[in-house]
């Protein structure tokens, strides 16, 4: 049985009128009040919720949307498995045995009366939709009409009761053993606005957008069974039938998850640092982990700093970190005011493991958690600034990651490798490995950011979210300095924190503090699917031989060359002895300023801009001394830059010097690799 | 002379001393796999100095190793370059082929290294008549005609001995494909990486143990083919699934302490294996002749264990 949901409100914090509230920090206009109870033996939830919705838009609205997004799992048919398959995992679906798939069924709603509007059933106008793509095998966003239209500023409370399966774990969410984790679990309002709402179907590599509110959750476990849950905790009760209720309340959030495992062992922190606000995190963590704590501690509070210190601070007071269950797949996922985390159990320091997906999810607190821009149509928002950003706190506390192989992969599994073995002297930096240029790199030309990103190509749709996002950052930090583009961001998160800030919200503010119209940059790079690669087409420095026709007293006059090369009195009529001329190429679509540097055997450099417009530009110098090396965007400004490689020109080089060391290593292994199949016969 | 009842350290003893005592035999063997991989390594490094070109890049790779070239390298690698990986550059990237070896993932490597595999395979089923033949031969005087001469008189036999392993072998990987993923559902639900890791360390353990099996049967199978000279290779494999049958301590812990040498050799090897730094021409001399001196102490186990194998045969005739 569920309990009622409790008439007893929270102290400060009202759900039947949040407007004007004191020391609200969100418009509060989507609130729960939830109350739940977990089977662990069925892996069901059985729940009760009172959604009170504020219109804050100027249209009124006489229908709601809700999600339903364990609904995704429930059949094959549905828009997220098919959009699973397409992502290059379409065995998944053969190995979903009976128990592991999931729903939500929705068994009452009702509008509750209020003032002189009576008390109605929405139920049998409950109906399932598929904007998108009017697929009727999905069941993820449901609609119910309403009596009457909400008009702008009005509110209303909608009571649901519904039962979930729970899934074995899809998308992070789900139970393994007796570990679950729980997060998009129970009918969650879309958000009304520009007249319609926005309540896109559950997609694959898409995640989620819902309004800022009050969450006032019970959630009922097994007695003695550790639970970490978004909010903090105001209440624990012990009910006689073996379970205890946990009672969490969380203001200006937008989403509640929880967690709960008989195993996790808790460690608490403090997170204090000058100038911001503290945080007290509480870190639930496997017992074959708890070597690992400090590393998590230190990563999440490596977040807090920077984030804090950069952007701005946060503002919730503590932060709940979550070491998820081997093989749980419910790692690496961000809640407000509560993430996972996720490592091995044997993980050396130096690979960026835990430490990265740590800073990552925590810094998703202010990327999605407090700047909740809308995933479903502009992922790479929140995702973009947040991998740039967790690259930039690791750099700055970590230093470069190492090469890092799994080894002993169980074949036939989708299991990883479980020894890891670093490879030191194979170090990766923050602007290549740390943004992912590797990612991004088969990806570059899918699919223009701009695009809504449920529609982007799924297998591809993380290379362009975070990976491009990322790269285009730091080439702005890389163009404009961090001192413009920091102040930049800092005032992108303070004007639309706890608000839903859209893709021009971003470029106008970047532009504002650059004091320059960057509409070229993000035309490119968030409108288009430009590919860069600037490259050294040719570069030659000769002699400059003193035979032909030159200008004397204005006539062209023939001067034959002299008989030896090194005559003082040739070297004397002419000013420069070498010509170099360089030709650079703009190989890709993108346009980019770029620099092209010139060295030359005297040690002198010569540094000339090119706008990067044409297809091809020739620079010519003449000096006494040979050209050396050429590089074009030698500070590697456009991190975008699909090819760096070619980006160089050594006259003198040796390029068999560099094959035959590593040829000559690679040879070792094949001849190892040869006795292996040796072995077979 | 053989005493009976050769115990497993005598053997061991016997084989290495054999081993030692053939020189010329090892230098042949391993340059037969030098003039093997020559070639194609050399066609990954012309790969990666056409890539490399005439970019800077050469010269960080000179003084060390560039991941963010490696990264565009593996973007455009097709065929063999795709096994130029970091993994594979340091300590001679054992850790891979032992990785490979046991889980059979060897065969999934990509088409051009599989060929190349079978190829080498074909060539030590060649060296292999000739080694057992030497190691059976009175007084043990090493020539080359008399290697190849023995090499291709027992390489056909051992061609139709290396057929009836291969569907064993095809067999013993279905296996291990449908066991991990059969050890996988049953551990679904375990929450602790160390018991998951522990239920798939015993399905290792029962795969390498077929492996073993399998593999000392056919050693034991060709060298009664050479000492028994034997036809019949139906016969010589029944031959020598008896023979390990009734002494499985001694055949078996021969295997083991071999094993034992080779991860103690690997070990050495690991620790004195060269970084990254740069690159001189000595420098990549001395790595490249400290990586054949680890491989030739490799192939001394190797054909020590055959030795050792084949004292223990000849002990129990």
């Amino acid at each position: 049985m569920v309990a009622p949901v409790s008439a007893v409100e929270p102290q400060g914090v009202s759900l039947n009128d949040t407007s004007g509230i004191s020391g609200a920090l969100s418009p509060r206009n989507a609130n729960y009040s939830i109350d739940v109870r977990l089977d662990p033996e069925a892996r069901f939830l059985e729940g009760r919720q009172v959604v009170q919705w504020r219109n804050i838009q100027q249209q009124p609205t006489a229908e709601l949307r809700f999600h339903v997004y364990w609904n995704a799992w429930r059949n094959n048919e549905s828009t997220w498995m098919r959009e699973d398959r397409f992502r290059g995992r379409s065995d998944r679906g053969e190995d979903i045995l009976e128990g592991d798939w999931s729903y939500v069924e929705v068994e009452t709603i009702r509008l509750l009366a209020a003032g002189e509007r009576p008390d109605a059933d929405l139920a049998r106008s409950l109906r399932f939709v598929a904007p998108d793509d009017g697929n009727t095998g999905d069941r993820s966003v449901f609609q119910v009409d309403l009596p009457e239209p909400v008009e702008p500023g009005e509110s209303i409370e909608v009571e649901l009761s519904w039962v979930a399966k729970i899934p074995r774990t899809f998308a992070r969410t789900g139970f393994r053993g007796d570990f679950f984790f729980i997060a998009h679990w129970f009918p969650k309002l879309g958000v009304f606005e520009d007249g319609g709402w926005t309540a896109p179907q559950y997609h694959s590599a898409t995640e989620y957008y819902s309004d800022f509110g009050v969450y006032d959750v019970r959630i009922s476990v097994p007695t003695g069974w550790t639970l970490g849950a978004t909010g903090r905790k105001v209440e624990k009760t012990d009910n006689n039938d073996g379970s205890t209720t946990h009672h969490h309340i969380q203001e200006d959030v937008h989403g509640f998850a929880w967690t709960t495992s008989p195993d996790y062992i808790e460690f608490l922190d403090r997170f204090e640092a000058p100038g911001l606000p503290g945080v007290d995190i509480r870190l639930l963590m496997q017992p074959e982990h708890r070597k690992q704590k400090d590393r998590h501690l230190a990563a999440t509070r490596a977040a807090l700093e920077l984030y804090g210190s950069w952007y701005g601070p946060y503002p919730y007071g503590h932060i709940t970190v979550i070491d998820p269950a081997y093989g749980s797949g419910a790692g690496g996922m961000e809640y407000p005011t509560l993430f996972t985390c996720g490592t091995r159990w044997i993980n050396p320091f130096g690979a960026g493991s835990p430490e990265g997906v740590t800073i990552h999810e925590a810094g998703h607190q202010f990327w999605y958690g407090i700047v909740g821009n809308d995933e479903f149509n502009h992922a790479w928002i929140d995702e973009g600034l947040n991998s740039f950003s967790d690259a930039r706190v690791y750099d700055e506390k970590f230093g470069d990651t190492m090469y890092r192989k799994l080894y002993f992969v169980p074949p036939g599994t989708e299991q990883r490798g479980f020894f890891p073995r670093l490879f030191h002297g194979f170090s990766q930096s923050r602007a290549t490995y740390g943004n992912g240029l590797d990612r991004y790199r088969p990806t570059a030309t899918s699919d223009a950011p701009a695009k809504p990103t449920f529609r982007y190509h799924p297998a591809t749709a993380s290379g362009i979210s975070y990976s491009k996002t990322a790269l285009w950052l730091h080439t702005l930090e890389r163009l404009l300095g961090w001192s413009k583009l920091q102040p930049a961001m800092a005032a992108f998160f303070e004007r639309h924190k706890f608000a839903h800030p859209r893709p021009a919200d971003l470029e106008s503010v970047v532009s504002e503090y650059a004091g320059q119209d960057l509409g070229w940059f993000f035309d490119q790079v968030v409108g288009d699917s430009s590919h860069f690669d600037y490259a050294i087409d040719s570069a030659d420095s000769f002699r400059i031989e003193p035979e032909g026709y030159f200008e004397v007293a204005g006539k062209p006059s023939y001067r034959a060359k002299p008989e030896t090369e090194d005559s003082d009195a040739d070297e004397g009529s002419m000013d420069s002895e070498y010509r170099s001329e360089v030709v650079v190429r703009r190989l890709g679509t993108g346009v980019f300023p770029v620099d092209v540097l010139m060295v030359f055997e005297d040690g002198a450099e010569i540094r000339r801009r090119w706008d990067g417009a044409d297809r091809w530009k020739l620079f010519v110098e003449e000096k006494t001394s040979k050209l050396v090396s050429v590089t074009v965007d030698p500070e590697r400004v456009l991190l975008l830059d699909l090819d760096y490689t070619n980006n160089s020109r050594v006259l003198d080089s040796k390029p068999w010097k560099p094959a035959l060391k590593w040829a000559s290593r690679w040879m070792l292994w094949f001849q190892d690799l040869m006795g292996a199949f040796a072995y077979y016969v | 002379m053989y005493s009976r009842k050769l115990g497993i350290a005598e053997a061991a003893r016997s084989g290495l001393t054999a081993t030692i005592a053939a020189p010329r035999l090892l230098a042949v063997v391993w340059l037969a796999g030098v003039l093997l991989a020559l070639p194609i390594a050399a066609m990954v490094a012309t790969a990666v100095a056409s890539s490399v070109g005439k970019s800077a890049v050469g010269q960080s790779l000179e003084q060390g190793f560039d991941m963010d070239w490696h990264g565009e390298f593996a973007h455009q690698a097709r065929g063999l370059e795709k096994s130029f990986t970091p993994s594979v550059l340091v300590g001679g990237g054992w850790l891979d082929t032992l990785d490979v070896w046991w889980s059979g993932e060897i065969f999934s490597l990509g088409p051009e290294i599989v060929a190349f595999g079978i190829l080498f395979a074909f060539l030590w089923i060649l060296i292999t008549g000739g080694i057992l033949a030497h190691f059976n031969r009175p007084g043990r005087r090493f020539s080359l005609g008399s290697f190849l001469a023995d090499g291709g008189r027992l390489c056909l036999r051992f061609l139709r001995l290396a057929l009836l392993s291969a569907p064993l072998y095809y067999g013993l990987f279905r296996l291990a494909r449908w066991l991990f993923p059969w050890i996988e559902r049953i551990t679904v639900d375990k929450t602790v990486e160390r018991t998951v890791l522990a239920y798939n360390l015993a399905g290792v353990a029962v795969i390498v143990a077929l492996l073993i099996t399998v593999k000392m049967v056919f050693d034991y199978a060709k060298i009664a083919v050479v000492v028994e000279e034997r036809r019949s290779a139906i016969l010589a494999v029944l031959r020598g699934f008896r023979f390990v049958l009734r002494r499985p301590l001694r055949t078996y812990g021969m295997v083991v302490l071999f094993s034992v040498l080779g991860a103690v050799l690997l070990l050495i090897y690991t620790l004195v294996a060269p970084g990254t730094g740069p690159a001189s021409f000595a420098g990549v001399t001395l790595v490249f002749l400290l990586g054949q001196l680890f491989l030739l102490a490799r192939l001394s186990l190797r054909l020590g264990l055959l030795a050792g194998e084949l004292a223990l045969f000849r002990d129990a005739l």
